[in-house]
């Protein structure tokens, strides 16, 4: 990997350090492995019939998947950034999460542009096999999006330099690793889906 | 309570389970009928083994039955992390349970008409069998939502001795993320998505078996742990006792999480 | 002292942020305006750049690199195992 030479760890950070918290692996794990299965699905489904699946594919728009690729990728920089201000108690913090939070929402703006064109262009979820994929996938994520933003905004309190509580530091950095796992799941979701002829 | 009696409510999920997996073998719906058969291939199936698929409704009626005892057992410990504050978790969880339990019946009381009359028009007989599989794995928001307090309540239990450990609570969510994945059977008659299909049914079906052993499990320990704390003693017995012994007329205000 | 550490860190997830933005257009070269006619090796490339990102997300920003072995491990475990499954997927299906 070429980045490893730049990106050493970084000083102060204690080696054998769980992020979040144990448990949390748990869901983070399953969710892996879930879509791990979704994934496979995808390919298989491409097996059957090659020319059908491209076709099919033909009608989404590789531009806005690169695009909200980027996005989610920017808003899990964000995310970093904020969670390591937030653990030094700097006061821009809740700024870089709420950023995160405004990147998911254009996630989301533009997964619904997608949809509402291609349900006017007639590819309905109940329609054929890969837009039932295409929908059923791609809703399951958003799911997450959303939760994730949730979680965010709730991050985006916890950051506050004047925010005193325990499990302050665990609770932003399991958030920051669910939004992490969104971004992960959304760019093997894009190759699969958008990619792969 | 007794230990024992408390061990058996708290592996109750998986006698639940044991009833149903029995009640499938008999009747030869492990794999289950997809939802692509025609109406007169569902009547020649009715019409075969009805007597099996009442059999088959029995053993949900009895299903139900055990599992209310294991969601009771659940909310019990739920309750004990909540002693002392308003139990939301805890009436939110057992308010799902009551209705995943009463769904149970629901589906076992439609699979009983659909067998009832097993030579009246076909159609009919479809439907109400459309009827009783889409009762039976449609409905994932009780399971789901359960989960969620069931999560939300183990990760607000900041004490030194949880009741149950943190893992649990990220793997309660977890599996409210999996149960939601079979309302997507309404939109398919074959491939992935049909209720006899992955998502539908296995990825949820999976799901829910692993919770209930994890969660029985857990179940278990945690209240072994209470009896070990509490002994045979019940919150009712210690009230009883507080009340003759000290003539204090507030009995209510014992918590049983002494 | 906290700025000059805060300094290279910042500059480090920049950089991964940046190389992961690279893979992305890169993929969308190879894979979707089809430069590679091999239906396999694009297959490959296409899979393999998303194995890689996924790396680079679970290592650098998730915090893995510094994890317990055993954390790291399964997650290395894991893109390795999608890599492999997926690719033959592709190539037997």
């Amino acid at each position: 990997m070429t980045v490893d030479a730049v990106a050493r760890p970084r000083a102060g950070q204690k080696p054998g350090h769980v992020p979040g918290e144990p448990g949390l692996w748990v869901l983070v794990f399953g969710d892996l492995l879930v879509f791990g299965v979704f994934f496979v699905m995808v390919l298989a489904l491409r097996g059957q019939d090659p020319a059908e699946f491209v076709a099919a594919q033909q009608t989404l728009h590789v531009e806005w998947g690169v695009l909200n690729t980027i996005v989610l990728l920017t808003s899990s920089l964000f995310v970093v950034l904020g969670v390591r201000r937030a653990a030094e108690r700097d006061p821009r913090a809740p700024r870089l999460l709420l950023a995160a939070v405004a990147c998911g929402l254009i996630f989301a703006g533009v997964k619904a542009i997608e949809y509402t064109t291609l349900v006017q262009d007639g590819h309905r979820p109940a329609g054929d096999e890969f837009h039932a994929y295409y929908f059923m996938f791609t809703g399951v994520h958003l799911a997450h999006v959303l939760i994730g933003m949730s979680a965010l905004l709730f991050a985006a309190r916890l950051a506050r330099p004047s925010f005193t509580g325990t499990h302050r530091n665990g609770a932003l950095e399991g958030i920051a690793t669910f939004w992490h796992l969104v971004d992960l799941l959304w760019i093997m979701l894009f190759a699969t889906l958008y990619l792969m002829h | 309570m007794n230990k024992h009696l408390r061990a058996l409510c708290a592996w109750s999920g998986v006698i639940t389970l044991v009833f149903m997996f029995v009640g499938m073998v008999v009747t030869g719906w492990l794999p289950v009928p997809g939802p692509d058969m025609t109406a007169d291939q569902v009547a020649a199936m009715y019409e075969e083994k009805h007597d099996r698929i009442r059999f088959f409704s029995m053993m949900n009626l009895c299903a139900a039955g055990w599992s209310m005892m294991w969601f009771a057992a659940i909310s019990a410990q739920l309750r004990r992390i909540e002693s002392g504050r308003s139990p939301m978790w805890t009436y939110l969880q057992l308010g799902c349970g009551v209705c995943s339990s009463f769904l149970f019946c629901v589906q076992a009381l439609t699979w009983t008409v659909a067998a009832f009359r097993p030579d009246r028009n076909p159609e009919i007989t479809q439907a109400f069998h459309d009827m009783a599989f889409i009762w039976f794995l449609m409905p994932f928001v009780f399971a789901m939502v359960g989960a969620l307090a069931i999560a939300l309540c183990i990760l607000e239990d900041k004490s030194a001795d949880p009741v149950y450990p943190r893992w649990a609570g990220y793997a309660n969510l977890y599996f409210a993320f999996g149960f939601p994945m079979a309302m997507f059977l309404t939109y398919a008659k074959t491939g992935p998505f049909a209720w006899d299909g992955l998502w539908p049914w296995w990825i949820p079906v999976v799901d829910y078996t692993i919770w209930s052993f994890v969660m029985s499990w857990l179940t278990h320990r945690a209240s072994n742990r209470q009896h070990a704390e509490e002994g045979d003693a019940t919150a009712i017995d210690m009230a009883y006792a507080l009340r003759s012994t000290v003539s204090t007329p507030e009995p209510a205000r014992v918590r049983e999480s002494v | 002292m906290t700025t000059v550490t805060h300094t290279s860190a910042t500059k480090s997830s920049t950089l991964v942020w940046a190389a992961l933005v690279v893979f992305t257009v890169l993929s969308f070269a190879l894979g979707g305006e089809e430069m590679i006619t091999h239906g396999t090796l694009a297959a490959a490339v296409v899979i393999g750049i998303g194995a890689i990102k996924i790396r680079l997300v679970g290592l650098y920003f998730m915090e893995l690199r510094s994890a317990p072995v055993v954390l790291r491990a399964a997650f290395e475990v894991y893109c390795a195992v999608l890599f492999v499954v997926l690719l033959g997927t592709y190539a037997l299906a």
